[in-house]
């Protein structure tokens, strides 16, 4: 036996024993998924919207719709916005140093005049440059400000909101009109301790959308955005669901996420120094209150609804995913002191460590491991007929996991028709071909493009929200 | 090759439970979606027939003779959902039209299902039927081992005006584990004149500084100007926090917030020394409650004390205080233009901003 042979054996061992530990992880997130659905399966049946609408509880909410670029949507966005069912609330729209002409078709659309608004500069952001309002939109105010990028933007919608609410929604986002409504129930539940909570994003491309509403649920028809549909259900329904019931969620989705505004104040706002603001703003709140010691909690809500715009190209989709793995590994480079430490309770020691361990090092785990099968092969570490059992079990589980997201996704939502259903198990088979072997390939990317201090976000194609007739 | 055997066993078992879940999944919601077609095409009609016969009761056997056993689950739904949008006469009728079909009953039968979410829902209905018998069934209801069916039982016996006695609200919604809740508060504010002099007694009583936020809450949402005495004893008595630890400090000055707020509501002019006084208060969030109940009174007096509140620290009290100075009319918007052109660069900037912000002239 060579010292390579020994080398790659040990590599072949450290593979397998990360791979087994991310599978059990996952098993146990699906039970505890499971278990969570279960346990607040009634309670979010019950929810009446009518008596959190006329009953005086629900808080006012301010939502900041950051913009940059959105003028084939910006216009019906924000009136689905200012439609929503909710008793008090403003919409605080941020074009962010747009060079089309969202904030034109905005003035023009909605009438809007050059007003002012005293406010406070509780956290940084770039110079604004102008406020617009209508006495016909009351609830609404739009900010132009010098380009900063999103997290920017954001901070300057937090100094102009007056509300003690605020809610985070991606301007190629649209909210269903109870959403609020659902979201708002933990701070109901438990409004002093409650600093933040995340709703659920499914993937608007094939719905049909009227008047800013989606009207008909329907699975994507373009291939790369359907193999994204059993993602999210995965990554909302198992994953987030389970880090919510740990109390390790370290993710609101940046496209709807509902805050306590002095809790984001204290935490200085949404950072410019990395890219995924939403992560960041989170661990930046865990971190806060676990060393000062003090009582909050954070939750996700499953049946409360954001649509968005999934990529629909290769082109669009590897930008955003090299960017998501870049935004959080700037995040877990800033807090690296809460990896494995349990002084912050299961956010150090299962969230942190874990997006450490398989969202940092599981990549280049899993590209060194394929890179080492035909080395494996030909050293005889490995024989052909492990390696096929071997992908036999990870391809079956895999899929099997899909199929178990299924289960929960029937739990929250009775409207997936059954043959949506079948196409989306069609697809938790399909993806296993391709589709994750590029994610891990994206994944590498953001990981190098971190080590190489890359910054930006790289330009998202919108399109309009309506079918072509 | 037992180990390798083993393996591709228990991938066949895995894709086995795969494709098992997956048929189970489309089949049951194959099911399912016929179901709630059904449903949502009977519950039209059932509307459609109510809605006819809440106006001609004499027709009422005719419609009960065309009711199917399962339509009893989907008159509950539907009427659970009509109540709380209708009131008075109308909302009478729909009553005597449940009680009539035996809804009541079937709600009052539901209100022991082994499912608690059946007896939360069946509670909530029963808020309609004043009813000896069923104000009991719902008092029962308020030591159910789950807090949702005591929310929904309590929440029905304020709509009733049926609620015993304040302490034994408190004592089974608000030490639990759901005292927080504002649907708690929201309760407490439903409880009606008549609670008003409990929950005075609440306030000078010795129960938890939460309760007693509680109760000032309801106290100002009711509007009764009995209450005011009361706060204001509260107000002085947790003034000063000397000596006491962190949580009593927060308590105390969640207390004095929870009173400022409930006089805001009251508008009473016996309250303008208190609110003068918490003008001046250390904290900075009972001093921008402050300002906003100082405008609320409407008093003059508030308007010296509001003006050097906009050279506060704190950004929301001298936004709060210029605001408040701006609802007081001229008297308060001739101080905000003073202190528009004051030496105080805090004061300047945030009576300037306002004023613009109204479209005033500075």
């Amino acid at each position: 036996m060579s010292w390579l042979w020994y080398i790659v054996r040990f590599f072949n061992g450290c593979v397998l024993a990360l791979l087994m530990m991310q599978s059990l992880i996952y098993l146990a997130q699906l039970v505890i998924a499971f278990l969570e659905l279960r346990h607040h399966r009634r309670s979010l049946s019950r929810s009446d919207p009518w008596w959190m609408l006329t009953s005086g509880v629900a808080l006012p909410i301010s939502i900041l719709v950051p913009a940059h670029n959105e003028e084939e949507t910006i216009v019906e966005n924000v009136r689905s916005m200012l439609a929503l069912h909710y008793p008090d609330f403003e919409v605080i729209v941020i074009n962010d140093g747009s060079k089309d002409r969202t904030l034109a078709v905005l003035i023009e659309a909605l009438g809007l005049q050059k007003i002012e608004r005293v406010w406070h500069a509780d956290v940084q952001h770039k110079e604004i440059l102008g406020l617009y309002g209508s006495p016909r939109y009351p609830r609404l105010l739009l900010v132009d400000k010098v380009n900063g990028g999103k997290s920017d933007a954001l901070n300057a919608g937090i100094n102009l909101s007056r509300f003690p609410l605020f809610c985070a929604v991606d301007a190629d986002s649209l909210l269903d009109h109870d959403s609020l409504l659902q979201v708002m129930r933990p701070f109901i539940e438990e409004p002093e301790e409650m600093v933040a909570v995340g709703g659920r994003i499914c993937i608007v491309n094939g719905c049909t959308v009227k008047s800013g509403q989606v009207v008909e649920i329907a699975l994507p028809t373009r291939p790369l955005a359907l193999l994204q549909s059993i993602e999210y259900i995965r990554a909302f329904l198992i994953a987030r669901l389970a880090w919510s019931r740990l109390g390790a969620m370290l993710i609101i989705s940046g496209a709807f996420g509902l805050f306590k505004r002095t809790a984001a104040v204290q935490v200085g706002g949404y950072s410019h120094d990395t890219v995924g603001e939403d992560m960041e703003i989170v661990v930046k709140l865990h971190r806060h209150f676990r060393e000062r010691d003090q009582k909050y909690q954070m939750r996700f809500v499953a049946n409360s609804v954001c649509w968005t715009q999934a990529p629909e190209t290769l082109g669009i989709l590897r930008r955003q995913r090299s960017r998501w793995q870049r935004g959080m590994m700037q995040s877990l480079a800033k807090h690296r002191t809460m990896i494995f430490n349990p002084k912050y309770g299961p956010v150090g020691t299962i969230g942190m460590s874990y997006f450490f361990l398989f969202d940092i090092i599981g990549p280049v785990v899993e590209l060194a491991g394929l890179l080492l099968v035909p080395v494996s092969c030909y050293l005889g570490v490995v024989t052909p007929h492990f390696f096929l059992a071997w992908l036999a079990l990870t391809f079956t589980y895999g899929v099997f996991l899909s199929a178990s997201s299924l289960l929960l996704e029937m739990m929250v939502t009775r409207t997936t028709r059954p043959k949506d259903l079948a196409l989306l198990m069609m697809s938790a088979v399909l993806e296993n071909f391709g589709y994750r072997q590029l994610n891990s390939f994206w994944r590498m990317e953001g990981i190098w493009q971190f080590l190489t201090r890359k910054q930006g976000w790289g330009a998202m194609q919108r399109t309009k929200f309506q079918k072509p007739v | 090759m037992g180990f390798y055997v083993l393996i591709h066993w228990v991938s066949l078992g895995l894709a086995g439970a795969t494709l098992a879940i997956l048929l189970g999944v489309v089949v049951r919601q194959w099911f399912r979606q016929r179901r709630a077609q059904g449903d949502a095409t009977r519950r039209e009609s059932l509307m459609a027939l109510a809605l006819e016969y809440i106006e001609e009761p004499e027709f009422l056997p005719a419609f009960k003779a065309q009711l199917r056993p399962q339509d009893q689950r989907l008159l509950v739904e539907l009427f659970a959902g009509l109540l709380p949008k209708v009131r008075g006469d109308y909302a009478e009728k729909v009553v005597h039209l449940m009680r009539e079909m035996g809804l009541r009953d079937r709600c009052l039968r539901q209100l022991i299902s082994p499912k608690w979410w059946k007896r939360a829902d069946s509670a909530a209905v029963l808020g309609w039927f004043n009813e000896p018998q069923v104000v009991t069934a719902l008092e029962r209801a308020m030591d159910d081992p789950q807090v949702d069916v005591r929310l929904e039982a309590a929440r029905a016996l304020t709509r009733l005006g049926a609620v015993q006695s304040v302490a034994g609200l408190v004592a089974r919604l608000a030490v639990v584990d759901a005292s927080h809740s504002l649907g708690v508060k929201e309760i407490f504010r439903s409880l009606g004149p008549g609670a008003v002099p409990e929950l005075i007694n609440v306030l000078d009583s010795d129960v938890s500084g939460h309760v007693k936020m509680l109760a000032a809450d309801a106290l100002g949402h009711i509007g009764d100007a009995r209450a005011v005495p009361a706060l204001l004893k509260l107000f002085h008595a947790h003034a000063r926090g000397g000596g006491l630890s962190h949580e009593a400090v927060n308590a105390s000055i969640a207390l004095r917030l929870a009173v400022m707020q409930a006089l805001s509501v009251l508008v009473d002019p016996r309250a303008l020394n208190a609110i003068l006084a918490a003008l001046e208060d250390p904290v900075w969030e009972v001093r921008a409650q402050a300002a906003h109940c100082a405008s609320q009174l409407g008093s003059d007096h508030a308007i010296p004390r509001l003006a050097m509140l906009l050279d506060d620290e704190h950004w929301w009290v001298r936004f709060h205080a210029a605001e408040a100075l701006f609802r007081l009319g001229e008297t308060g918007q001739s101080a905000l233009q003073r202190a528009a052109r004051s030496a105080s660069a805090r004061a300047a900037e945030i009576a300037t901003g306002l004023l613009r912000e109204k479209g005033m002239a500075v």
